[in-house]
C-alpha cells in the first residue's frame, strides 16, 4: 500500500503560489460558513479573517467610550430642571431603592443649553461634544438590573451580570473577524490599570481565546510597552527578515509532503503577519506622528490621548475598541459630584468632539458606531452619609440602574434624535424603555446580525449575547 | 464537524427535541362547530397577527407563549393570562383593554371589535379546537416522566454499554476497517519509526524523545519494540503530567478565585489537587475510584494516607462568583455532570431542560447535595510537616506572630467594648429601644452614628429588647405594656398602665424593684419609661460594684483570709435584674466572639485586614505544609426545593437529594448518607451508568487520535452527534470497565491498534471522499498545545527542570519557571496574554476541548519573547561541538536536538547559505538611556543652582536609596520612588529627580507637590534648570502646591531638577510629586516618531538592564528551527 506516497512534484509549490494561497486574500468568508462549524484553524481560515454578517450592516466597527463608575445622566444629557425646585427637599414620590440611602432632590450644578438644529439639550460638561449634537442619538430610557458596579459592568459588557459569558467585543470579532490582520481585532484601553471586574469586562468566555480583548495600559508613554512581544531586543529587523526567509524555506520544504494542511499553511503565513505587525502596531499607537494641532484638539489628558490612538486604530481597521476612562471607577461620584464630573468631562470632552470630527472628516462616522455609556446612571436625589461608603459630604449621587442615558453616534443611528424618557425627576426610565439587552440587540442589528440567530453552541446550548432577551430599537435606526 | 464545539443554531435539533417532547392532544369533540368557526376566524388569526411575534415559537417575552392552549395554561412570568377561577379577571382581558400598566399589544390598542372578541373568547373559557381543555388549570403541557422514560428507552447514550462480539485479534481495527470499506476508503500504511516514537512521546508525556531514543528505537528490530516503548512511556512519571493537564481542562482548574472584592484571591493549596491528579494517572488509580474521590473523598475510609482528600479540589477550585452560593453550586453541578457524564444538567437551573430529559427537579436534587456540603473552616493537612525544615519553621514563626497580633487586637477591642457598655448602659438601652421601631438598617446605623454608640453593642441590645417586648418576662412586662400604647394617647393611658403594674398579682409577676420604680407619677412618654428602667439598672449596678469593692478591700486588708468574691445580690429582685442586664450572656456583657460580627464597623475592617494577612501567609509561604482544598458535609443538611425560573424567591416543590431520574432504574432512591455526595459519586462511577465510561473513553480517544468518536465530548444528550463508530465506543467502554477502569490499559489498547499507528499523510483521492478524516483513513496530525510547545522549547534548550509536583510558579515575568508548564500558576482573572493567545483552556468554565487557532500573536511570542530567545541562546550554547568545528556537524546537532533527526542536504544548504551569505547586524538599535535620573544633592538658594548631584546607587523595593539598609544610618530616609520620595536630613541632602533633555525644544512642566502629614513642618520644592536656574519654588505642609511651569527652552543635555528639601524640621517629610514634562513637536520632526511627553511615574524604573547581547548567527538558526512547523506539529 503505497498510494499515500506523494509525488513531490505534484505538490510542489512556488513561493508565489504559496503566498497567493495564503496571502491576506483569504476572501471574505460568509458567517454562515463560520457558524456552520468548520471554521478557523481546521480550514486554514484565520479566526480573525474578515467575514460577512447575516445581512449588510451599516456599522463596520465599534468604539465604546466607557464612563466607568457611572456618568450622571442628569448632569449631562437628561436635564431635569424640576430638581431645582425640589433641591434639598424630598421628592413627592418615594425614592427608589438604590445601593445606598438617598435623601432629597439634588439639582444639577451644571448649565444646559440647546445645540444644533435638533436643539438637543446638553450640559456644559460636554459642550464640545455638543457641537455634534445633530449626529448624536441620545437614549434617555436605558435601564439595567441592579445598582451595583460589578454585575452592571458585566451586564453592559457581556449581557450577563454574573456568569461567564463572552464580551460584546469578542462576539463581534467572532462574527466579523477584523479588517487588519496586523493589529488585534478587539482592543481595550484603560490607563493605569483595570476597571473593576478587571479583564472579565473584555473576556472571551467560551469563545476561542483569540477573541479576548487585548488590554493596553495607555499610561505607558513608550509605544513599545503597549503590546506584548511587539519588539525584539536581541535581533535587528534586518536579521529577523533573514530568519523569516530561512524559516519559510524550511517550512515550504516540509510542507511539500503535507499539502492541503490548511492550518500549517496558516501558521506559515502568521509569521509574515507578525513581522508586519511589529511595524504597523507600533505606528498605530504612536500619536507623536499626529500634528500638534491635532493633538491639541484632542487634549492632553490620557483619556483624550487614547481617543486619538483609537481614531488611528479605527482608521486601520480595528473592529472593536473600548476606551475606559481610568482604572477603578472614576465616575463614581458619591461625593463631590460637581468637582468629579467637571474634572473627568474636562479630560474627555475635547477628545470625544475631536474623534467625532475626525471620523466625519474621513467619512468614517457613517460606518463607525460610537457608543458613550457607563454601567448605569446616578440618582436625582442626594446620597446620604454612611460610614465606610462616602465621606458624608452630601453632594453626590448614588448609582441608578432604573434610568440612565446612552449616547450613540454614526454607524446607522439617527442623528439629533432623542429616544425615550425618564420620569419627571429622572429616576426611572418610563417611556420607550431600553434595556441593556435591547441596546445590544440594536447594536448587533447595526452590525448586520440578527441577535437571535447569532449563536454559539456551548455546553449543549446555543448561546447569544442577548441570552433570551433583547429587542431591536427600530426607532433609533436612521 | 469542526474543531470547535459549535454549530449553527440549527433547525434540525429543534425538531428532534420537539419530537421527544411531543404532546399529542386528543381532538376534543366537545367544541361546537360555531365555536370552532369563531375561533378560527376571529381568534386564531388575531392571536397570530398581534401576539406571536413576541409570544410565539420564536420568542417568548416574559416567558409566555400564546400559540397553544397548553402554553396559555402554563403561563409566563406573571402566571397564566387566563384566570380559570374568575375568567373575567383574566390578565389577558385587562391587558388588551389597556386597563393595567401592561398594555398589549404594546404598540397600538386593538380595535374595539377585536377586544370584544378576545374578551368573549376568554369568558368562554378559551376553547381551542384541536386541543383538549386541560383537566387541571396550569398543568404543565409536557409530561416530563414520559419524556424521561422515552429518552431512557431510545437515546443511544442512555442504553446500557454492551460489549460487541468482534471476532478479531484487534477489534478496534476491525471496526474501523469495516467503516472504511463501506465508504470506499482504506487505511494508511504504518507510520515510520521516527514518526511513531515522536507521536507516542508527545501523546503520552507531552515531551519529545531524545535523538538517542529515536535511534535506539529505530535500531530495535524485535517484534515487541513498539509495545516495549508504549510500556516504557506509560511508566514515565511525565505521563501523569501530560494526562493530568487534560483532566485539569475538564476540571476548570486554577490557582485563584477569580474576581474578588476584599479577600485574598489565591487558593492556598490548589496545587495539591493538581498533584493528586498527576499521581492518580501515574499510579493508574482506577478511574471509577478517581471519580468517587473527587466528589466524596471525605466520606471514604481513607486510613493513614490522607492525600486523596486533595481530590475534592475538583469541586472547590471553581470561580467564587463573588461568593454567591447559588452560582458556586451551579458551577459544581456543571463540572460534575458535564465533566464526568457528558450531561448538561445546568441547563435545567431555570426550567426543565429544553432538549434533554433533565427536569428542574433533578437539577435541584443535585443542588441539594452540594448545598448540603461546605468548604471546611480549616483545610485538612495531608502531609506531616517536616519540623526540622527551616522553611517550615519560618512559616510557623511568622504565622504565630500574625495570629498573636490578631488576638491581641481582638482582646483589646473586646475590653474597650465591655468598658463602654458598662459606662453607657443608659444610652445603649435608650438607643436600642429607639432602634426597635426602625424598620431599616440605614436609619438604625445613622442613629448609632449620631449618638456615638457602637453597633457591636447596640445591635445585640436591640435584638435583646425586641425579644423581651415580644415575650415579656417579669422584668420587661411594664415596658411591653407601655410600648403597646399608641403614641397619641400615651399620656391618657399611662395612668391605667401604671395602675395595672402596681396592682399586678401573681398571674403576671412583675419584678418588685421595677414595680416600685413606677410608684411615682405615671410616665409621660416612652423616654421616661426608659429612664425609669435605667435608674433601676444604675442602682443595681452601683450596689453590685459596692459589694465587689468591699470584697476587694477585705481581700487587701486580710491577705491571709480566703478570697471570697460575691456571687449574687442579697435581694432576689435585684439579683434577677443583675443577671438579666449585666451577667454573662446579657447584652451588656458582649461575648468576645461577637465583637466582630457586626458589619461595617472599622474594627471589623481591621480584623479582616489581619485575617487576610494570615490567609495570605498561609496560602503563599513556601514552607507551608500541604493541605487539601477539602469539602465536608454541612452540619445542617439543606432540603432542596425548585427555584422556579431559577429564582430563589420563587419557591417551587421540595425535592429529595437523589440521582438523576433518567439514569435511575425506576424512581430514584433519595440519598440517605449525609449530603448524599458519596451515593452520588457511586452512582456516577457505577458500571451500570451508561455514560461515565463512554464519556471518558471518548476523551481518551480524542487525545490519542486527534478527534473524538462523539463530536461533543461533554454533551451526550439528545442533541449531541451520535458516535461515528457506536460499536467501537461501546467496545472501548466495556473493556475499560472489564479492566477495572484502568486508564493505562485503555490507552495501551488504543495505542496497540494499527489505526493509531497509521501514517498521517494525506491522500488526494480519500480527501475527496472524507476530507475531515471522519473514518480515520489516516492518523490526524496534531499541533503541540501550549504546554507541549513551551515544554519542548525548554527541553530543546536543555533548561527543563523535570521536578514533579509542588507549589505553582510563575510562567511570566522576568524569571519564568523552568519547570513544566503544568506547574505554572493559573491566575483566573489576569492570565498573561500569551497564554490565552495559545488557546489555553479557559479556567472559568469546564472545557471539553481546546480551540486551535493560528494568529500572529503566537508568532510574535516565538519571534520576540525573551523566553523563546533565551531558549534559542541556551540551546546554541550547549551544543557539544568544539569551537570552530565543522558547520555541517553543528547543523546536524541542532537538528538532532530540536527535531530528533539529521538534516538533508537541501536543509543544510539553506542554513549554510544563511550563515555565510550576508553579514549580520549588531542587534537592534538600543533605546536611549532614560531621560530620568535619581539622586540627591544641594540646591543653593543664594545662587539658585543645584550645586551637587549624587546618583543613588541602590534600588530596593521599588525605590532608589543610598545604602542597602533603609533608612540608612548616615543619611536617614532619603529616597525617590515612582510617585515621590523623602528628602534627607538637611538641605545638603535634598532628593533630586532629574530630567535630561534628549533634544532641543520648548517644554512645559506639570505636577503637584503634596505633603500629607500634620506632623513636622512640610517640605520645600524647587524646579531648577541647568541653563537658567530656578524656574519655580514651592512649599507643601499637610497640603499641596501645584508645580506648573510653561515655555522653558532647553537644549539637548540640559537638566531640569525637581528638588525636594526639608524645611527646618526633617521629620515626617514623605512627599508625593509626579512631575511631567511635555515638549512641543521639535522643528523638522513632523511625521517622524519622537517622544513628546515624559511622565515620571510611568517612566519610573530601577537600574536599566544591560542590553542583551544580540543573537549570534547560530543562535538565530536555532531560533528558526524552534519556530518551524516541523517542531510544532506531530505527524
Amino acid at each position: 500500500m503505497d498510494h499515500h506516497q506523494f509525488d513531490n512534484d505534484d505538490f510542489a509549490l512556488t513561493r508565489r503560489d504559496f503566498l497567493q494561497r495564503t496571502g491576506l486574500g483569504f476572501g471574505t468568508m460568509g458567517l454562515a460558513g463560520l457558524l456552520g462549524g468548520d471554521a478557523s484553524a481546521a480550514s486554514g481560515v484565520s479566526p480573525m479573517a474578515p467575514r460577512a454578517p447575516h445581512f449588510p450592516g451599516k456599522a463596520k466597527r465599534v468604539i465604546h467610550i466607557f464612563f466607568n463608575g457611572g456618568l450622571s445622566h442628569l448632569d449631562s444629557f437628561d436635564p431635569k430642571p424640576i430638581l431645582d425646585k425640589y433641591h434639598g427637599k424630598s421628592l413627592p414620590t418615594e425614592n427608589l431603592r438604590t445601593e445606598r440611602p438617598t435623601g432629597g432632590a439634588f439639582r444639577s450644578p451644571f448649565e444646559f443649553k440647546q445645540y444644533g438644529e435638533s436643539g438637543m439639550p446638553i450640559s456644559e460638561l460636554f459642550e464640545k461634544t455638543a457641537a455634534h449634537a445633530d449626529d448624536l442619538c441620545v437614549i434617555r430610557s436605558m435601564h439595567a438590573d441592579v445598582p451595583n458596579h460589578e454585575p452592571s459592568l458585566l451586564l453592559m459588557n457581556t449581557g450577563e451580570a454574573r456568569l461567564i459569558r463572552p464580551s460584546f467585543g469578542s462576539w463581534v470579532t467572532y462574527g466579523l473577524g477584523t479588517e487588519n490582520q496586523s493589529l488585534p481585532g478587539f482592543i481595550s484601553m484603560c490607563p493605569d490599570g483595570y476597571p473593576i471586574q478587571e479583564s472579565q469586562n473584555w473576556q472571551s468566555g467560551f469563545l476561542p481565546g483569540v477573541h479576548q480583548g487585548t488590554y493596553i495600559n495607555t499610561r505607558n508613554t513608550e509605544v513599545e510597552k503597549l503590546i506584548e512581544n511587539i519588539k525584539n531586543q536581541y535581533t535587528s529587523r534586518k536579521d529577523q527578515r533573514k530568519q523569516l526567509d530561512l524559516l519559510e524555506q524550511l517550512n515550504l520544504k516540509y510542507q511539500k509532503a503535507r499539502a492541503n494542511d490548511a492550518q500549517m499553511d496558516a501558521r506559515i503565513h502568521s509569521f509574515e503577519l507578525a513581522y508586519r505587525m511589529q511595524m504597523e502596531a507600533t505606528d498605530a499607537f504612536d500619536i507623536s506622528k499626529e500634528s500638534k494641532e491635532t493633538r491639541e484638539r484632542y487634549g492632553t489628558a490620557v483619556q483624550s490621548k487614547q481617543l486619538l490612538i483609537a481614531r488611528r486604530l479605527l482608521e486601520r481597521g480595528v473592529r472593536f475598541i473600548q476606551c475606559w476612562h481610568g482604572h477603578g471607577q472614576p465616575w463614581d461620584a458619591h461625593d463631590d459630584l460637581e468637582d468629579n464630573h467637571r474634572k473627568l468631562a474636562g479630560q474627555c470632552d475635547s477628545g470625544i468632539a475631536a474623534l467625532l470630527q475626525d471620523l466625519k472628516d474621513r467619512d468614517m462616522l457613517k460606518d463607525t458606531l460610537v457608543l458613550l455609556v457607563g454601567e448605569f446612571g446616578r440618582t436625582p436625589t442626594v446620597e446620604l452619609p454612611q460610614a465606610g461608603a462616602n465621606s458624608g459630604k452630601i453632594n453626590g449621587r448614588d448609582h441608578n440602574h432604573y434610568g440612565f442615558t446612552a449616547v450613540l453616534a454614526g454607524g446607522g443611528v439617527k442623528g439629533g434624535h432623542i429616544h425615550g424618557a425618564t420620569d419627571e425627576f429622572g429616576f426611572q426610565a418610563v417611556e420607550d424603555r431600553v434595556h441593556v439587552h435591547d441596546l445590544h440587540a440594536t447594536m448587533l442589528h447595526l452590525l448586520g446580525f440578527n441577535h437571535e440567530e447569532f449563536t454559539y453552541r456551548y455546553a449543549g446550548r446555543d448561546f447569544r449575547l442577548t441570552d433570551v432577551h433583547g429587542n431591536v430599537v427600530h426607532e433609533i435606526l436612521a | 464537524m469542526g474543531l470547535f464545539d459549535m454549530r449553527k443554531g440549527a433547525v434540525l435539533p429543534v425538531i428532534v427535541a420537539a419530537a421527544a417532547f411531543s404532546f399529542l392532544p386528543a381532538y376534543s369533540e366537545d367544541i361546537e362547530p360555531e365555536t370552532v368557526e369563531f375561533f378560527e376566524t376571529s381568534i386564531r388569526p388575531l392571536l397570530a397577527e398581534t401576539c406571536y411575534e413576541c409570544h410565539g415559537s420564536k420568542k417568548q417575552e416574559n416567558e409566555l407563549r400564546l400559540d397553544s392552549l397548553a402554553a396559555i395554561n402554563q403561563g409566563g412570568l406573571s402566571g397564566s393570562p387566563v384566570n380559570r377561577d374568575n375568567l373575567a379577571a383574566s390578565l389577558m382581558i385587562e391587558h388588551v383593554e389597556y386597563r393595567s400598566e401592561i398594555k398589549m399589544p404594546p404598540d397600538m390598542r386593538l380595535d374595539d371589535h377585536e377586544i370584544d372578541a378576545i374578551r368573549r373568547w376568554v369568558l368562554m373559557g378559551t376553547p381551542w379546537p384541536g386541543e383538549e381543555a386541560p383537566s387541571e388549570p396550569g398543568e404543565a403541557p409536557v409530561d416530563i416522566a414520559e419524556t424521561i422514560r422515552q429518552a431512557r428507552d431510545t437515546h443511544w447514550a442512555f442504553q446500557p454499554v454492551t460489549k460487541p462480539e468482534i471476532p478479531s485479534a484487534s477489534p478496534i481495527d476491525a471496526l474501523i476497517l469495516e467503516a472504511l470499506n463501506t465508504n470506499g476508503l482504506k487505511p494508511a500504511a504504518r507510520a515510520d519509526k521516527r514518526t511513531l516514537i515522536r507521536r507516542l512521546s508527545y501523546d503520552l508525556t507531552g515531551l519529545p524523545p531524545t535523538h538517542e531514543e529515536v535511534q535506539a528505537y529505530k535500531n530495535d528490530i524485535s517484534p515487541d519494540a513498539f509495545e516495549d516503548l508504549v510500556d516504557r512511556l506509560l511508566a514515565s512519571p511525565h505521563y501523569g503530567e501530560r494526562w493530568a493537564r487534560h483532566w485539569l481542562d475538564v476540571a476548570r482548574y486554577a490557582d485563584t478565585k477569580g474576581y474578588v472584592f476584599q479577600e485574598d484571591a489565591l487558593y492556598p493549596y490548589s496545587y495539591t489537587y493538581r498533584d493528586y491528579v498527576v499521581r492518580s494517572f501515574n499510579e493508574d488509580l482506577p478511574f471509577n475510584q478517581f471519580i468517587i474521590e473527587q466528589i466524596a473523598a471525605d466520606r471514604l475510609e481513607l486510613g493513614e494516607d490522607k492525600r486523596p482528600l486533595a481530590a475534592l479540589g475538583f469541586l472547590t477550585l471553581g470561580r467564587r462568583f463573588l461568593n454567591v452560593l447559588n452560582d458556586i453550586t451551579d458551577d459544581r453541578i456543571d463540572v460534575v455532570t458535564r465533566g464526568m457524564m457528558g450531561l448538561t444538567v445546568s441547563c435545567a437551573r431555570c426550567h426543565d431542560h429544553k432538549f434533554d430529559p433533565i427536569p428542574s427537579a433533578d437539577y435541584y436534587s443535585l443542588f441539594g447535595v452540594f448545598r448540603s456540603s461546605r468548604v471546611p473552616s480549616e483545610y485538612p493537612l495531608i502531609e506531616e510537616p517536616d519540623v526540622d525544615d527551616p522553611e517550615y519553621q519560618e512559616f510557623i514563626r511568622i504565622l504565630g506572630e500574625r495570629k498573636d497580633k490578631l488576638e491581641a487586637y481582638e482582646v483589646k477591642i473586646h475590653r474597650e467594648l465591655l468598658l463602654e457598655t458598662q459606662q453607657k448602659t443608659l444610652q445603649y438601652f435608650k438607643g436600642a429601644y429607639d432602634g426597635i421601631t426602625m424598620d431599616d438598617e440605614v436609619s438604625f446605623k445613622k442613629l448609632a452614628k449620631e449618638r456615638e454608640l457602637r453597633p457591636q453593642i447596640l445591635t445585640p441590645w436591640r435584638t435583646y429588647l425586641s425579644e423581651k417586648i415580644a415575650n415579656p418576662d417579669a422584668l420587661f412586662t411594664p415596658l411591653a405594656w407601655f410600648h403597646a400604647l399608641p403614641e397619641n394617647s400615651f399620656t391618657l393611658m399611662s395612668h391605667r398602665v401604671t395602675t395595672r403594674i402596681l396592682e399586678a398579682g401573681t398571674e403576671t409577676p412583675i419584678n418588685r424593684r421595677i414595680q416600685n420604680a413606677f410608684k411615682n407619677e405615671p410616665p409621660a412618654s416612652m423616654d421616661e419609661v426608659v429612664q425609669i428602667y435605667v435608674n433601676v439598672f444604675n442602682e443595681i449596678d452601683s450596689a453590685w460594684k459596692a459589694q465587689l469593692a468591699t470584697a476587694a478591700q477585705i481581700a487587701v486588708q486580710q491577705p491571709e483570709a480566703e478570697l471570697s468574691l460575691p456571687d449574687s445580690l442579697a435581694d432576689p429582685a435585684a439579683e434577677s435584674i443583675r443577671q438579666a442586664i449585666f451577667a454573662s450572656g446579657s447584652p451588656s456583657n458582649i461575648a468576645a466572639g461577637d465583637v466582630f460580627r457586626i458589619s461595617d464597623t472599622p474594627e471589623q475592617g481591621q480584623v479582616r485586614t489581619y485575617r487576610r494577612a494570615i490567609a495570605r501567609h498561609e496560602g503563599s509561604h513556601e514552607g507551608r505544609p500541604d493541605r487539601a482544598m477539602g469539602f465536608v458535609d454541612a452540619d445542617a443538611l439543606y432540603e432542596p426545593y425548585i427555584y422556579l425560573r431559577g429564582k430563589q424567591s420563587n419557591r417551587g416543590d421540595t425535592v429529595p437529594r437523589q440521582f438523576l431520574q433518567v439514569l435511575s432504574d425506576g424512581p430514584p432512591k433519595p440519598f440517605e448518607n449525609g449530603s448524599g455526595r458519596l451515593e452520588l459519586a457511586q452512582a456516577i462511577a457505577s458500571d451500570n451508568n451508561p455514560l461515565t465510561a463512554r464519556v471518558f473513553v471518548n476523551r481518551v480517544w480524542m487525545r490519542l487520535m486527534g478527534s473524538p468518536l462523539v463530536g461533543t465530548p461533554s454533551d451526550f444528550g439528545l442533541r449531541s452527534d451520535g458516535p461515528t463508530h457506536p460499536e467501537l465506543l461501546d467496545y472501548l467502554a466495556a473493556t475499560f470497565m472489564e479492566d477495572g477502569w484502568s486508564v493505562k490499559k485503555l490507552t495501551k489498547r488504543i495505542l496497540m491498534s494499527s489505526t493509531y499507528q497509521q501514517s498521517s499523510m494525506g491522500n488526494a483521492d480519500f480527501e475527496d471522499l472524507d476530507i475531515e478524516n471522519k473514518f480515520l483513513w489516516r492518523q490526524n496530525r496534531k499541533r503541540l498545545n501550549f504546554e507541549a510547545m513551551r515544554d519542548s522549547l525548554l527541553f530543546a534548550s536543555g533548561k527543563l527542570d523535570p521536578t514533579i509536583g509542588g507549589k505553582p510558579q510563575s510562567l511570566s515575568g522576568k524569571n519564568p519557571t523552568m519547570r513544566r508548564t503544568i506547574y505554572g500558576t493559573v491566575i483566573r482573572q489576569n492570565m498573561a496574554g500569551f497564554i490565552k493567545t495559545f488557546d489555553f483552556a479557559s479556567p472559568d468554565l469546564h472545557s471539553p476541548r481546546r480551540a486551535e487557532t493560528v494568529v500572529p500573536q503566537q508568532a510574535l511570542y516565538l519571534m520576540n519573547s525573551p523566553f523563546s530567545l533565551k531558549q534559542a541562546r541556551a540551546l546554541s550554547e550547549s551544543l557539544e561541538c568544539v569551537e570552530g568545528s565543522d558547520t555541517s556537524v553543528k547543523i546536524d546537532q541542532l537538528y538532532q536536538r530540536i527535531l530528533q533527526r539529521k538534516p538533508d542536504s537541501i536543509e543544510k544548504q539553506n542554513i549554510t547559505r544563511f550563515l555565510t551569505e550576508t553579514p549580520f547586524d549588531k542587534g537592534p538599535p538600543q533605546p536611549d538611556p532614560s531621560e530620568w535620573q535619581y539622586g540627591y544633592g544641594y540646591y543653593n538658594i543664594e545662587t539658585e543652582q543645584v550645586e551637587s548631584f549624587t546618583a543613588f546607587t541602590k534600588y530596593k523595593k521599588k525605590r532608589w536609596q543610598t545604602h542597602d539598609e533603609y533608612p540608612s544610618k548616615e543619611l536617614g530616609h532619603i529616597t525617590i520612588n515612582s510617585s515621590g520620595g523623602h528628602p534627607g536630613l538637611d538641605v545638603q541632602h535634598a532628593a533630586i529627580h532629574r530630567w535630561v533633555a534628549p533634544r532641543d525644544g520648548t517644554i512645559e512642566i506639570k505636577g503637584r507637590l503634596r505633603h500629607s502629614n500634620e506632623n513636622g513642618d512640610g517640605v520645600l520644592g524647587y524646579v531648577v534648570s541647568s541653563r537658567s536656574g530656578l524656574l519655580g519654588d514651592y512649599a507643601a505642609f499637610n497640603g499641596f502646591d501645584d508645580t506648573a511651569i510653561e515655555n522653558v527652552a532647553v537644549s539637548k543635555g540640559d537638566t531640569i531638577d525637581f528638588v525636594v528639601s526639608p524645611d527646618t524640621n526633617n521629620g515626617y517629610d514623605s512627599y508625593s510629586w509626579i512631575p511631567k514634562v511635555l515638549m512641543d513637536q521639535p522643528e523638522g520632526t513632523e511625521g517622524e516618531s519622537v517622544r513628546l511627553s515624559w511622565d515620571s511615574r510611568a517612566d519610573f524604573a530601577g537600574p536599566l538592564p544591560a542590553a542583551p547581547d544580540p543573537l549570534t548567527p547560530w543562535e538565530q538558526v536555532a531560533q528558526v528551527l524552534l519556530m518551524t512547523n516541523e517542531f510544532m506539529y506531530v505527524d
